[in-house]
């Protein structure tokens, strides 16, 4: 029965953190731009997440060390600076976003221009952070994230060609359009499969003291939460497809997305996209902050503790802190939040290469796995389309930079 | 006991003896004679020490961030060898970490800066 | 005979060579042995010079490429600690030559 309650309590967190303003943005363009032919997109990111998720539960449960740590621990000084910078600038890209997302739910509710709302959020983030402990944080933000349902239940309110939405979960190249299409495609990839997410779950499963009879469970939630996850961006998807096609609406603004939900729903539409969006981004934010901060002070072998005060982790909070105020730093400098969110999903298609092969190494590597080292299959789905992404990265970047 | 240097020692986190975290051990400082086998005498810590291990140019730019982020960086900090008591995942050293030199950065940040903050 | 002190950890990467300036490789992994509350060095292992083959090896470890059998062609030797001469530990050199090296097999 325990173990029943936690595994629903595991999906229900994996739910309300997966979708946040990176799925959203993308998710939305590409219904948008291409109707429900990118869909196939949201489904292979969210299949190489699973993966990638279970074996950072994985990891953490046999080895009993997290992610951030084990990689110093493997491969040492000088090649860990390589993922630690990366990422963290990486993930300081990605904070701005999902700052920028909340303060324009903010300014959607209030009116009140968004800029000013950056430092109000990045306050909240920090103080919740200061003062809360993991499992407030982690469950809190996850459970009131469960707004986000509410576009799957527009997704069906619309009623869309569920046949069609089927068969675009097969990969098809684009009838027009196609620098977009990939780009958009490897923003997709990237939104989904978030390194900074593999850093905070696994610090997680460190804290909560998992061990060796965990992992079943850990497989299993890590499974239906990261699906339904995917299954609310494939529903954003569709709602975005269904509403801006007909009306050959092109999103060029965030604001735009807004306007999904009031077609459906008329003016709770508006309130509740907004609802989820702040809520989602502001999830996001918490566990961003904190991912920087587990792989600095993981890394250099600090003590980390969310759960400890600040001042038992003082070099720790000082990180999560720094990381929040940058990210403030970054909106009050008034960059489109919609432009920096596309564009560091797709960045982190590019720089994934960095975060999962040591990763990989590490999960075949039986000083730390043990046993519970991967099969192949798990290895040649992540190899498959970790490769796939920094290709259409590689790619499509540079074309997409230059025609804008 | 058969050990590995960069298997088992180098780069590994130390605890204390309470279990709290000291750092990770950065460098190992190895006492060399031509004619006895080498003994390895202390592992060392700090940003000076990290800063070595990294070539020429950034060698110079982490040295210098390392020197403004920490008050006392002048000298790596070591630790004796003989105070190792056991090499697992996890390398435990009998010291009271609370008092102890390795970690004066931590109690710096936690002085000047955090416990200046409410609520810490 | 005079002591000094080195820092293991700058030794790492270094290439050896033998007195006649052959390569014997690159220091990887210093085995040292525990006795009571010494800790002594025994040998070092030299390896593969390539750094390109060296980061590889454990890339190419993993499944989908341990099928193709790329994995094998690593090798190395053990150079004794009396065989290594570090007076100047910028440009390790053996004391012996190459051949009298034990080659390891991985």
């Amino acid at each position: 029965m325990k173990k029943l309650l936690e595994i629903t309590l595991g999906i229900v967190t994996s739910i309300g953190g997966f979708l946040e303003v990176g799925s959203l943005a993308t998710s939305a363009q590409a219904g948008a731009a291409f109707g429900f032919q990118l869909i196939w997109a949201i489904v292979l990111g969210t299949v190489c997440l699973i993966f990638l998720v279970e074996m950072s539960g994985r990891l953490a449960a046999v080895s009993k060390q997290t992610l951030a740590g084990a990689m110093r621990d493997r491969f040492g000084y000088p090649f860990f600076l390589v993922p630690l910078v990366a990422m963290s600038v990486l993930a300081l890209l990605v904070m701005a976003s999902e700052l920028g997302g909340l303060c324009l739910a903010l300014q959607l509710v209030t009116g009140i221009s968004f800029p000013w709302w950056a430092p109000v959020g990045a306050f909240a983030a920090w103080l919740l952070l200061w003062k809360g402990t993991f499992s407030v944080v982690e469950k809190g933000a996850s459970l009131l994230g469960l707004v986000t349902i509410v576009f799957v239940i527009a997704a069906f309110k619309l009623h869309p060609d569920w046949g069609r939405a089927a068969h675009a979960a097969l990969p098809s190249m684009p009838r027009h359009e196609p620098m977009r299409y990939w780009f958009i495609a490897v923003s997709i990839l990237g939104a989904s499969i978030a390194p900074y997410l593999l850093y905070f779950y696994s610090a997680g499963a460190v804290e909560d003291k998992w061990n060796e009879s965990d992992v079943p469970v850990n497989r299993v939630s890590a499974t239906l939460g990261m699906s339904f996850g995917g299954g609310l961006a494939i529903a954003v998807l569709i709602v975005a497809a269904l509403v801006f096609v007909p009306r050959g609406i092109r999103i060029e603004r965030f604001d735009q997305i807004a306007l999904m939900l009031t077609s459906v729903m008329g003016r709770w539409g508006f309130f509740l996209f907004a609802a989820a969006l702040g809520i989602a981004c502001f999830g996001a934010m918490l566990e961003i902050a904190l991912s920087v901060a587990y792989l600095v002070a993981q890394g250099f072998g600090w003590k980390w503790s969310e759960d400890a005060r600040p001042r038992d982790a003082a070099r720790f909070s000082l990180v999560y802190t720094v990381t929040l105020v940058g990210g403030a730093l970054i909106v009050m400098l008034g960059v489109d939040p919609l432009a920096i969110t596309l564009m560091s999903m797709a960045l982190t298609g590019a720089l994934l290469p960095i975060a999962i092969v040591p990763f990989l190494i590490l999960m075949n590597d039986s000083r730390y796995v043990g046993k519970y080292g991967n099969g192949w299959i798990s290895n040649a789905v992540v190899c498959a389309i970790v490769g796939l992404a920094f290709v259409l990265a590689v790619v499509s970047i540079p074309l997409e930079v230059m025609g804008s | 006991m058969e050990i590995a240097l960069v298997r088992d020692l180098l780069d590994k986190q130390l605890v204390d003896r309470n279990g709290e975290p000291l750092g990770r051990v950065d460098g190992i400082v190895m006492s060399y004679r031509a004619d006895a086998p080498p003994r390895i005498t202390h592992v060392e810590l700090g940003a000076q020490t990290l800063a070595r291990r990294l070539p020429g140019p950034f060698r110079r730019t982490v040295a210098w961030l390392g020197r403004r982020l920490s008050p006392r960086a002048s000298e790596p900090y070591r630790i004796e060898a003989d105070r190792i008591v056991h090499l697992g995942r996890v390398v435990k050293i009998d010291i009271d970490g609370t008092r102890s030199a390795a970690r004066e950065t931590e109690r710096w940040v936690r002085d000047h800066i955090i416990a200046r903050i409410p609520g810490s | 005979m005079a002591t000094r002190s080195i820092n293991v950890e700058l030794l790492l990467d270094r290439e050896v060579r033998d007195p006649s300036g052959r390569r014997a490789g690159r220091i990887e992994e210093i085995r040292a042995r525990r006795d009571g509350e010494e800790i002594v060095v025994e040998s070092y292992h030299l390896g593969p010079e390539a750094l390109l083959e060296r980061l590889a090896a454990p890339v190419l470890r993993l499944s989908p490429f341990r099928a193709l059998g790329l994995h094998r062609r690593a090798h190395g030797r053990r150079a004794r600690w009396d065989q290594m001469d570090l007076s100047d530990p910028d440009k390790p050199v053996l004391r012996c030559s190459v051949d009298e090296l034990m080659t390891l097999v991985r």
